[in-house]
């Protein structure tokens, strides 16, 4: 995921108008922690609200409800992300 | 006082009132049975009790503690939904563990049902043993009050006569909420039945008033 951040974030700037490819990077991981923020909540909103929206009765269950579990994947997401932009 | 205490239920949908009159109370040792047409909300009812939807207004009360949502009801009521619910790729055990203390996980992975599911993981088991071992689940878990939604729905005759033994040995020291379409299954099991007729509450004192409420047109 953060080689493809890499690879968007070089064509996003080509398309922007940066004609200097060579003083693009092909990894940012500036880019790379975006992606992964972005895609860590998108991945959680299709998969346990669309798909297995059922699933939360087994969170509901052990007494975590919705919000908890929002907050803690925002956290962890924002966690990793800074774990990435210290590469 | 120790029982679980549900009034002043309001719930509606589209302008459509659902819930309007609904006093439901239960004690340890009681499996109350809840019946009612299709759509008429007693699914609705067991999640507002539970706290997984919200009511335009609710007072739900577990013995001196009053319930607001899923957070307050940790160890004191646990609700078994109609469709299935674990997650797909946990182990069995993994989630029996989470679930009960260390007595009912024993009960639960000796049981000639279970036991040779303790290794799979839920993406691995039929409905049938999925709607098993979630009835297990819950019923055996530490909370006080258990409210089970269409515990037989998919699961062979040979095994609902287990599974209502086993709701009857555990309501000594639990309270249930119980509902299912296959009513005589819960009429076998229930101390007291309880209908809801046009948004409220009724409670049956014997079975010539599920006529009257049109629930069924006659006794079989």
């Amino acid at each position: 995921m953060a080689l493809l951040s890499g690879f968007a974030y070089k064509y996003v700037l080509i398309a922007t108008g940066n004609t200097d490819f060579d003083a693009i990077p092909l990894f940012s991981s500036g880019a790379a922690a975006g992606a992964y923020f972005i895609f860590s909540l998108v991945f959680q909103f299709f998969i346990y609200e669309i798909k297995n929206a059922n699933e939360y009765y087994f969170y509901y269950n052990l007494g975590l409800n919705k919000n908890i579990l929002w907050i803690s994947n925002l956290i962890f997401s924002l966690m990793l992300t800074m774990l990435i932009l210290t590469l | 006082m120790k029982k679980m205490h549900v009034d002043s239920v309001l719930k509606s949908y589209d302008n459509r009132q659902i819930l309007s009159d609904v006093f439901i109370s239960c004690e340890k040792g009681e499996i109350i049975g809840l019946l009612g047409r299709n759509g008429i909300g007693k699914s609705t009812l067991l999640k507002i009790i539970f706290g997984s939807i919200k009511a335009d207004n609710k007072f739900v009360r577990v013995d001196s503690k009053y319930i607001k949502g899923i957070f307050d009801n940790r160890n004191l009521i646990k609700y078994l939904p109609q469709n299935n619910f674990l997650p797909n790729h946990v182990k069995i055990k993994t989630i029996i563990k989470l679930f009960c203390d260390k007595k009912n996980t024993s009960i639960i992975i000796n049981n000639h049902l279970i036991k040779p599911l303790l290794d799979k993981k839920s993406n691995q088991l039929s409905g049938g043993e999925k709607r098993i071992l979630e009835i297990f689940l819950i019923v055996l878990s530490n909370a006080k009050y258990i409210l089970i939604d269409e515990p037989f729905n998919g699961v062979a005759p040979v095994h609902k006569k287990e599974i209502k033994n086993l709701i009857i040995k555990q309501s000594e020291n639990k309270g249930f909420i119980i509902t299912d379409h296959d009513y005589r299954n819960v009429l076998d099991i229930a101390t007291r039945t309880v209908i809801i007729h046009d948004g409220g509450t009724k409670e049956i004192k014997n079975n010539e008033e599920l006529i009257e409420y049109g629930y069924i047109r006659e006794l079989n």
